[in-house]
């Protein structure tokens, strides 16, 4: 994927807007799944950065360039 | 001559250079008390091997020395006073501070004139720090500069930390322990920028760290200050006005864990947040972390209840459409068999009546057709009745009775144009008789 790499704000308000859908919006069930599986993957890719920051390492040289 | 007027001349007007110092000596005593408070700053001060404490004091105006004397305080003085003025001001006695000092004026012929210092009054140091504090905190606000740092927004993940402290101190080891083995296991990139963390070098040194750190800002979420905890060594560098005007603007959040016990340092003023010792720190940073990864783990729980939440109402729904679904096939379905029902009892009524109808149809026709055919055959009847006279009249027989004869030639009656012979038997018929007679002769009309 091309896309961006959410820092931990940004990705914890994305999934408190995707929590907040499903709990108060009731969406449509043909998106809950794919909403459940954004959350749900945004979730583990920051717990997984809690706990090892080599990706962090990489991403700030990134940034330096 | 001569050898005895220099000889009474020296004897009349001179003084051995002792007999002057010793002169000096006993004019202040005499005249000076026996002890003075006086106050001065320390601009120099060294213990020697023995434990006596050796300073220079001076009086300013701005930054011009105007006065200036050495002093001393012998080493069993010098071990009491230390170390209560210590326990009073959290600061040990050093040079660049004001003191109220008690003084006795020494001189002597050797070493001159100095000052033998009996007592200290740790109470006008601690007013004349707070004064200077609040000189450079003043400072601080009239710049607008004061609150700048508290104003950053702590990092949502503190992870990439940039320590300023002093590798060998008791502070830093305790901070990097307690960071590396949190119980969570989180991970944390720390990088150190050695500083001196106490003296007047220190300042410069961490200001010195600070622009290191600005260099490769991005890097890094925030930066602690630390150094070891315990020991009340010299805080004062830590009220340094070059040096709380750098944090106080730094950039990234900073965080103190300066590891004292007496009132916050302006450090920890201007900190975005203050801590009182390194672990503490440690535990806050880990405590930022807890709380991100805490919200996490609430959001994938609150995730699945209401996903689960949501697919049940879904199965519901779909189950009371079933359901309804079901009710109302039923419904139809029985509406639809009481409709048929009923159209058949309507059928059969309406059959029913149409036989009934049709019936009394065939009635009416029946009754005139009945009439009809009687009326015909009594017709009929009369008609045979005449024809039967007509018969009657028409039979020979009743012919015969009224004197008419029929004669017959050969059995057959006479046609007109047969022609009759003479000598030919003719049968007469009449009512009683057959009379057979000869022709004898014909006469043709």
């Amino acid at each position: 994927m091309s896309k961006k790499k959410l820092t931990y704000k940004e990705s914890l308000e994305r999934i408190e807007t995707i929590v907040d859908i499903i709990e108060n919006k009731q969406p449509d069930i043909d998106d809950l799944s794919s909403l459940v599986k954004e959350a749900t993957q945004l979730i583990k890719d920051c717990k997984s950065r809690l706990k090892n920051t080599e990706e962090e390492l990489s991403n700030s040289l990134e940034n330096l360039e | 001559m001569i050898k005895n007027s220099i000889d009474v001349i020296c004897a009349m007007t001179h003084l051995s250079l002792f007999e002057l110092t010793s002169l000096i000596k006993s004019e202040l005593e005499k005249n000076l008390e026996p002890s003075y408070w006086v106050i001065a700053e320390i601009s120099e001060m060294r213990l020697n091997p023995k434990g006596h404490c050796y300073m220079e004091l001076v009086d300013k105006e701005g930054q011009f020395v105007t006065s200036k004397i050495r002093a001393n305080i012998w080493a069993y003085t010098y071990r009491n006073l230390s170390a209560w003025f210590e326990s009073i001001t959290k600061t040990p006695l050093q040079s660049g501070i004001k003191v109220l000092l008690n003084v006795q004026v020494q001189y002597h012929e050797l070493y001159g004139m100095s000052l033998n210092i009996k007592d200290i009054d740790p109470n006008f140091t601690l007013g004349e720090r707070a004064r200077k504090r609040q000189e450079v905190i003043q400072k601080l606000q009239d710049e607008g500069i004061f609150d700048i740092n508290k104003e950053l927004a702590l990092p949502t993940v503190p992870q990439r930390i940039a320590i300023i402290s002093s590798e060998t101190a008791a502070g830093y080891g305790d901070f990097k322990n307690q960071i590396e083995q949190n119980s969570r296991g989180y991970s944390f990139k720390t990088k150190l920028f050695q500083s001196l963390m106490q003296g007047d070098q220190a300042p410069s040194a961490m200001i010195a760290a600070l622009h290191q750190i600005h260099s490769d800002i991005k890097a890094f979420d925030l930066v602690v200050i630390i150094r070891g905890g315990g020991s009340q060594v010299d805080l004062d560098c830590f009220d340094d006005y070059e040096l709380v005007s750098h944090i106080a603007q730094f950039p990234l959040p900073v965080i103190t864990g300066i590891g004292h016990e007496r009132d916050e340092t302006i450090a920890d003023l201007v900190a975005n947040t203050q801590m009182k010792t390194p672990t503490a720190v440690a535990e806050f940073l880990i405590s930022g972390i807890e709380r991100f990864d805490d919200s996490l783990n609430e959001m994938a729980y609150r995730l699945e209840k209401s996903g689960k939440h949501l697919l049940q109402g879904s199965a519901y729904e779909i189950m009371n459409i079933g359901y309804a679904l079901q009710t109302s096939m039923k419904a139809i379905m029985h509406q639809a068999e009481s409709s048929l029902a009923q159209k058949e009892l309507r059928l059969n009524y309406a059959i029913q009546n149409l036989f009934k109808v049709e019936n009394r149809k065939v009635d009416n026709f029946e009754i005139p057709l009945i009439k009809a055919k009687s009326q015909r055959l009594k017709e009929a009847e009369k008609k045979l009745d005449g024809l039967e006279k007509q018969l009657k009249l028409l039979d020979p027989s009743s012919v015969l009775k009224r004197g008419y004869s029929i004669t017959l030639i050969n059995g057959k009656l006479i046609s007109e144009e047969q022609e009759i012979q003479s000598g030919e038997v003719l049968e007469t018929i009449t009512t009683k008789h057959r009379i057979k007679s000869t022709v004898k002769s014909v006469d043709n009309e």
